[in-house]
């Protein structure tokens, strides 16, 4: 299964391909997009062999990009898997964020939309 | 309209210097535009970007900003300025335009076809509708069932797919009209979706084998004006400044690239400055502003990228007279019209106009006739939209200089209808956010939230919304286009999905 990142900050994308051996950058015309201004962003395809193997994916990831996150980057990040996609704002990427989107892009939405909780109330 | 308009400054001195300039670095998407409702978005992610955005549209509502141009402006803070006339500039020209105003037509018609084709499909438990849909309508059996069987082995279970007919090509291309069946319903729903994204995607390939299509044409225009009025506003330096460290060697100066070989002549430069942003503006309009095909199923005749590659190839021909027409922008759309030997730019846009016209009388009269309500809600934001096309006809084509400069989208354009504008801001975080106890899409509301700036458009709240949420469910369901900025928009996009196709939505492999 392909497992698909896009992302429209430049730095995190050229390392984003280097993440494992199965890396490949696509045109991101290729996406069938028909909106225009997200065609200056890039996109890399991952193929993922197994359920488990996103997981480990994630963690290759996170470690790749995590000294490019330290000084809070704007820009997105979008993972696209079989069960949509997820986007996330590259200041607020953690280990936890990237490795939940990695795994609820390959869940069903009815399993993706229960993990939606709404934030306590703190006072 | 015209003479109310307040004139347009332009630095004239090339050597100024925009006090307190700060040189920034920006690299990721500010504003997106969608081709299937014409609404635009822009990704706010702090308070100083949504000022920013937000005394645009002031700019825009009212004409007068009075903070807009502050001290010590940065290049972000110019380019989430200008993001917004680009944005609109992409909604401009998708009302002028021919193809994208025919492909918001047929979209717009294929949400109300889908709801009625999803109300009538048999629904199966427990079995996923593939997306998109189109390319497995598409899908002979025998791949399907390759395919099936991949996810199958992936997810280590057996996973059913919701059974849905196979069209031909044959089929999808034919004109004959479809039986009143729901097999009939899907076969119509399915040449819809084919020709919008036909509309959109159609194009060229060069020599170097770059594709060019008519979104990139679209983007051409944008870019060019939106440059044009970063120069113009806040001068020669930061124009330069903003080209060469944002946006050079991106996809935006790639689209630049096509008219390069306009520009030298005898291997001298014959076009230089911002009159090549002027001669990209223009060529822009003349490709986006076509009459409608004849005959009507040949689309490709007024594809933008193909009628900009028709223009590039006479204009390599007569590039002298070309650099004598730049001297003269309110001349070069007649200029290239001559040298066509096509209909004079505004009655071709007068001609696409009466095709739509003609066409919004004959649904009239359809929706008069039967109770439809997502008909009817679509019908009052056509007929919207068809006001705010001819409005703005008569407003550029009044002031083609400016228009071409990309003035109107930055200090021109109040007085005209702003479509509904989503402010996205999925970049707060909102978890730190103390009482904050909201569902779904409590949550997905409070990160996307639509203004509705004119009255006119807020005048018809109900069609704004339905036709947004049916768009999004819709794009996804055909093409695999998902409009979901942040992991609560994605969940509340896949509610919506499984209320309006009962089923959950799942992408085979390819």
């Amino acid at each position: 299964m392909e497992l698909i990142v896009v992302t429209d900050n430049r730095d995190v994308a050229d390392v984003l391909a280097t993440v494992d051996p199965s890396a490949k950058t696509k045109p991101i015309k290729s996406l069938g997009t028909l909106h225009a201004d997200l065609s200056g962003a890039s996109a890399i395809a991952f193929t993922v062999k197994s359920i488990t193997a996103v997981a480990t994916l994630a963690k290759s990831a996170w470690k790749t990009i995590e000294p490019f996150l330290v000084s809070k980057p704007k820009g997105k990040l979008v993972v696209k898997g079989p069960f949509g996609e997820i986007a996330l704002e590259l200041a607020n990427v953690t280990e936890a964020t990237l490795g939940t989107a990695f795994t609820q892009v390959f869940q069903a939405a009815e399993h993706a939309a229960k993990s939606v909780k709404p934030a306590k109330k703190t006072k | 309209m015209t003479d109310r308009l307040k004139p347009l400054t332009i630095i004239p001195d090339p050597e100024y210097r925009l006090p307190g300039y700060q040189s920034t670095r920006v690299a990721r998407s500010l504003a997106s535009f969608r081709a299937g409702t014409g609404f635009l978005t822009f990704n706010c992610n702090n308070v100083r970007e949504h000022l920013n955005v937000q005394r645009m549209i002031q700019l825009f509502a009212t004409g007068e900003s009075p903070l807009l141009v502050g001290e010590s402006m940065t290049s972000e803070d110019i380019l989430v300025q200008t993001s917004v006339s680009h944005e609109l500039r992409h909604f401009h020209d998708s009302l002028l335009s021919f193809t994208f105003f025919e492909a918001l037509r047929r979209k717009l018609l294929l949400n109300v076809n889908s709801v009625e084709l999803f109300k009538n499909l048999p629904r199966q438990q427990n079995a996923y509708l593939p997306a998109g849909l189109l390319d497995w309508i598409m899908t002979d059996e025998e791949t399907r069932i390759q395919r099936k069987a991949q996810l199958e082995e992936f997810y280590g279970r057996e996973m059913k797919i919701r059974e849905v007919p196979y069209f031909s090509d044959d089929q999808l291309e034919q004109q004959v009209r479809p039986s009143a069946t729901t097999d009939g319903l899907f076969l119509a729903c399915s040449r819809g979706a084919v020709s919008v994204r036909t509309l959109l995607t159609t194009g060229y390939t060069d020599s170097a084998g770059e594709r060019f299509t008519a979104m990139d044409i679209y983007e051409l225009s944008a870019i060019s004006t939106q440059l044009l009025s970063i120069t113009d506003r806040f001068g020669v330096h930061t124009g330069s400044d903003i080209y060469w460290n944002i946006f050079h060697k991106t996809y935006y100066d790639k689209v630049l690239d096509v008219i390069d070989d306009l520009l030298v002549h005898d291997g001298n430069k014959l076009i230089s400055g911002t009159d090549v942003l002027i001669l990209a503006s223009a060529m822009s309009m003349w490709a986006i502003c076509a009459e409608p095909p004849d005959p009507g199923p040949e689309l490709h005749r007024a594809c933008p990228a193909i009628r900009f590659l028709q223009l590039k190839v006479k204009l390599l021909q007569d590039k002298p007279s070309l650099k004598e027409a730049l001297g003269n922008a309110d001349y070069l759309l007649e200029y290239f019209d001559k040298l066509m030997d096509a209909k004079p730019t505004s009655e071709r846009v007068s001609a696409s106009t009466a095709y739509f016209m003609q066409w919004t009388s004959e649904i009239e009269a359809q929706a008069a006739t039967r109770e439809n309500k997502p008909l009817s809600l679509s019908l009052q934001y056509w007929q919207e939209l068809l006001h705010m096309r001819d409005e703005l006809h008569r407003a550029a084509f009044g002031d083609l200089f400016f228009y071409l400069r990309g003035a109107y989208e930055s200090t021109k354009v109040f007085g005209l209808t702003l479509p509904p504008i989503i402010f996205n801001a999925s970049g707060y975080d909102f978890d730190k956010l103390e009482d904050c106890e909201a569902n779904v899409a409590e949550r997905a509301e409070a990160v996307q939230r639509m203004w509705r700036v004119s009255d006119r458009i807020n005048g018809i709240r109900d069609a704004t919304e339905w036709v947004h949420f049916h768009e999004a469910v819709f794009d996804k369901v055909y093409f695999d286009n998902e409009a979901s900025s942040s992991e609560v928009h994605h969940s509340f996009l896949m509610q919506a999905v499984r209320a309006v196709t009962g089923s959950e939505i799942v992408r085979l492999p390819v």
